[in-house]
């Protein structure tokens, strides 16, 4: 029995002791951990905000750099309907057959130097 | 007890902490083993998952003429393709798309139906199929981009720039020549996905190695290359010949102004050509020059001093026996001087010239004028011509290739040999690349104007461009070769065509061709035209040469090169279609055609090009209104039908079926 009683004596009183103050370090500690936990939280939504935000943007990007290259191709092949329309051949029969011109003969042509 | 229980305590702890070391060096080892050992491995697994490589088909270049009007552009185009797996209404999707494609439905529900995962729809679709066929949302029918080349100015110097084949490889021309310049490299596109597919992240798009093309810019002019054109056509058709060539050349420089064969071919659509009407005629083939070939015997022997203009010979009446052969002049001539024999084109006079010379000395003079070798022009497929080493020419070998028989020649040897006289004594290379640049337009590369050597004196040539005027001049072969107000040097050429049966000359068919340069005291272009079997005459003097005067007429007055010689006819007044004042409105409006014409009959020019059209109606005087482009498809009024004064008269043209 004295052997059991050296032994709470040396263990379950302390430990008693111990518990009862980290109980109350614990509620002391409390309100910083809950703001720790709000903040963590927040930071967290912010960062996977911020990041469906980057890829919502990219995606808008992506739309716009298509669409710019959709232009750039109309404007492609509205260049070569010019190219089309300015070939001499289509020029002369314009010119020939609905104004009404003609080609110059030598002698018609002044060459001003 | 006690002990007992806390040494069973103690094991516990122990192998509890032995378990959690054991599979911590488990965890550890696999992370060492997935980390660093097979990094590389499942890193690239990782990447295939998430990234997506898009090839990058290679864009070609432009080719631009030397007033950077574009004559071969690259456009992407969408080509339209179907994942038969995916389409749940094949029945109702193939119906859909059959209306849009306008063809027969069961041609693409069989499509559809295939096994393949992956069938061609159709390739290269215009845009506004495309819309149309997007807005349908069909499931299973995408789309991807393919680069398709153009030549906005169809057939115009078709054989100078060439075509590419359905993958972006250049085939002929220049498109070949210059194919590893013009074609970019094949690229890749790097993009990251998303779960569903899509591309996120821009910063991370990687192009790997792909370059755009270089822009080749020629020295060809295309309002010059369509004046030739114009006017070659004119004569191979109004001479009912075969075919025909004309060259336009800088004979300062060896630039190319023009190249043209006749028939000519639509890039755009060359697969419905014969290969033997995508040939450019004027490299890849050689044929005798005939006379012209006497410019060149003559200067050699002006450069040799063997004879001077004013030397006569003995030109035997027409007819004169060398080495078992008979030898004919067209006209019979007693007495001519060198310049005569150069202008009345007599064969006994250059057999006599060439006689007097010596073979060696005219091979060794033809060699260094180009004949026989190629003249390393930047386009693919050049011939070297036949000039066979002067130490083994037989017999009357030596006075046929005086006048040009028994030896040929490309169109352009001619050219740049002629130019040898127009430029006062020096041989240019060829050429019809005047730049390279890059998508920017910063300059990569220019071509300059290269000299090979020097064939005549300055003193030769200049005797040589003065007995050539003569030519074109009152009385010499070539006078409807003349251009009002400038001086022409010239030779006309006639020469007879190898028959392939019989390996001897034909009787009927002809080479006939003009060869010169103007302004004779100053030149600034050197043309050529050959007229291959021309029926209605065989001479180059009235087939060619009015081809030759027309190019040099029209392309001096579009260069702007003043006349040197006064006008020796007063203005002649040209009739101008113009409608009359009254009714300008009206005519501009729905076109007319003039009171001169009442009565005319309306041609058939269905099936017809605008040139053709063009030509008919300079030909019947008809003004005609124009609409649309491609081949004449239909016309008001009806072919046959008489033309009022105040029908309206008009052809419509439009993709051929």
């Amino acid at each position: 029995m004295a052997d059991i009683k050296t032994m709470s004596n040396k263990v379950a009183a302390p430990r008693q002791f111990n518990v009862v103050s980290l109980n109350a370090r614990r509620w002391e500690i409390f309100p910083q951990l809950i703001a720790v936990m709000v903040l963590l939280t927040l930071v967290s939504i912010f960062h996977v905000w911020s990041r469906v935000k980057v890829i919502e943007l990219n995606l808008q990007m992506m739309d716009v750099g298509n669409q710019l290259k959709n232009e750039q191709q109309e404007q492609n092949r509205l260049k070569l309907e010019v190219a089309s329309m300015k070939t001499p051949v289509r020029i002369e029969a314009l010119a020939k057959g609905e104004l009404g011109m003609a080609l110059p003969k030598e002698q018609q042509v002044v060459i001003v130097k | 007890m006690r002990d007992r229980k806390e040494k069973w305590i103690r094991i516990r702890i122990r192998l509890i902490g032995g378990l959690f070391a054991f599979f911590f060096a488990i965890t550890s080892a696999r992370a060492f083993y997935l980390q660093i050992i097979n990094k590389e491995k499942l890193v690239k697994l990782a990447e295939r998952q998430y990234q997506k490589i898009v090839p990058l088909t290679p864009v070609r270049g432009v080719i631009y003429d030397r007033n950077n009007s574009p004559l071969a552009v690259s456009i992407e185009m969408d080509s339209c393709f179907a994942e038969p797996r995916n389409i749940d209404d094949i029945g109702d999707t193939a119906a859909k798309l059959s209306h849009i494609f306008g063809s027969p439905r069961e041609s693409v529900e069989r499509k559809l139906k295939s096994n393949r995962n992956f069938v061609w729809l159709q390739r290269r679709l215009p845009p506004d199929l495309r819309e149309k066929i997007n807005g349908l949302e069909l499931d299973g029918i995408s789309f991807v981009k393919e680069t398709k080349r153009f030549y906005p100015n169809g057939e115009l110097a078709g054989h100078v720039i060439g075509f590419t084949g359905l993958d972006p490889d250049g085939l002929e021309g220049v498109e070949l020549k210059y194919n590893s310049t013009i074609l970019g490299s094949t690229g890749y596109l790097v993009t990251e996905r998303d779960a569903l597919g899509r591309d996120i992240d821009r910063k991370g798009t990687v192009v790997t190695n792909a370059s755009k093309g270089h822009n080749v810019t020629l020295t060809l002019d295309k309002n010059i290359q369509y004046i030739t054109e114009k006017e070659l056509a004119k004569a191979v058709t109004s001479s009912g010949a075969k075919s025909g060539m004309a060259l336009v050349m800088e004979p300062q420089t060896g630039r190319l102004l023009a190249m043209a064969n006749y028939p000519f071919f639509n890039p755009n659509s060359y697969a419905s050509y014969s290969p033997a009407v995508l040939r450019n005629k004027t490299i890849v083939d050689s044929f005798e020059p005939g006379s012209t070939f006497k410019v060149f015997l003559i200067s050699s022997a002006l450069e040799e001093k063997v004879v001077t203009p004013n030397d006569s010979f003995n030109c035997e009446n027409g007819s004169y026996s060398i080495g078992g052969r008979t030898i004919h002049d067209t006209h019979k001539y007693g007495r001519l001087s060198v310049s005569e024999i150069l202008k009345f084109s007599s064969n006994i006079g250059a057999a006599k010239i060439g006689t007097m010379l010596g073979q060696e000395r005219l091979y060794s003079h033809l060699k260094e004028f180009g004949f026989g070798a190629k003249t390393g022009i930047d386009l693919p497929g050049e011939a070297y011509g036949y000039l066979r080493n002067g130490s083994q020419w037989f017999g009357v070998e030596l006075a046929t290739i005086s006048f040009g028989q028994g030896v040929s020649a490309t169109a352009l040897q001619l050219v740049t040999a002629i130019s040898v006289v127009a430029n006062g004594g020096i041989l240019m290379k060829p050429y019809v690349v005047e730049k390279i640049s890059d998508e920017n337009g910063i300059e990569l590369q220019e071509t300059a104007p290269q000299m090979v050597r020097r064939v005549i004196s300055p003193e030769t040539a200049a005797k040589m461009t003065k007995m050539m005027e003569g030519v074109a001049a009152e009385g010499g072969t070539g006078m409807s070769a003349s251009v009002e107000g400038y001086l022409v040097a010239g030779k006309t050429g006639t020469a007879q065509k190898v028959d392939p049966v019989t390996r001897g000359y034909s009787v009927d068919k002809r080479v006939a061709s003009f060869v010169g340069f103007v302004p004779a005291d100053n030149p600034r272009l050197t043309i050529l035209v050959v007229v291959d079997e021309p029926k209605t005459s065989p001479y180059g003097g009235v087939v060619a040469a009015p081809a030759f005067s027309a190019i040099a007429q029209q392309t001096l007055c579009y260069l702007k090169v003043p006349a040197e010689q006064k006008m020796k006819q007063k203005p002649e007044s040209i009739e101008v279609k113009a409608p009359e004042a009254a009714d300008v409105n009206k005519a501009a409006a729905e076109g007319t055609i003039d009171e001169g014409v009442e009565g005319t009959v309306m041609p058939d020019f269905r099936g017809m090009s605008m040139r053709q059209v063009l030509q008919t109606m300079e030909k019947r005087g008809l003004n005609v209104k124009l609409l649309g482009s491609g081949r004449a498809t239909e016309q008001s009024p009806m072919p046959g039908q008489r033309i009022g004064p105040n029908d309206h008269v008009w052809v419509k043209f439009g993709a051929r079926a």
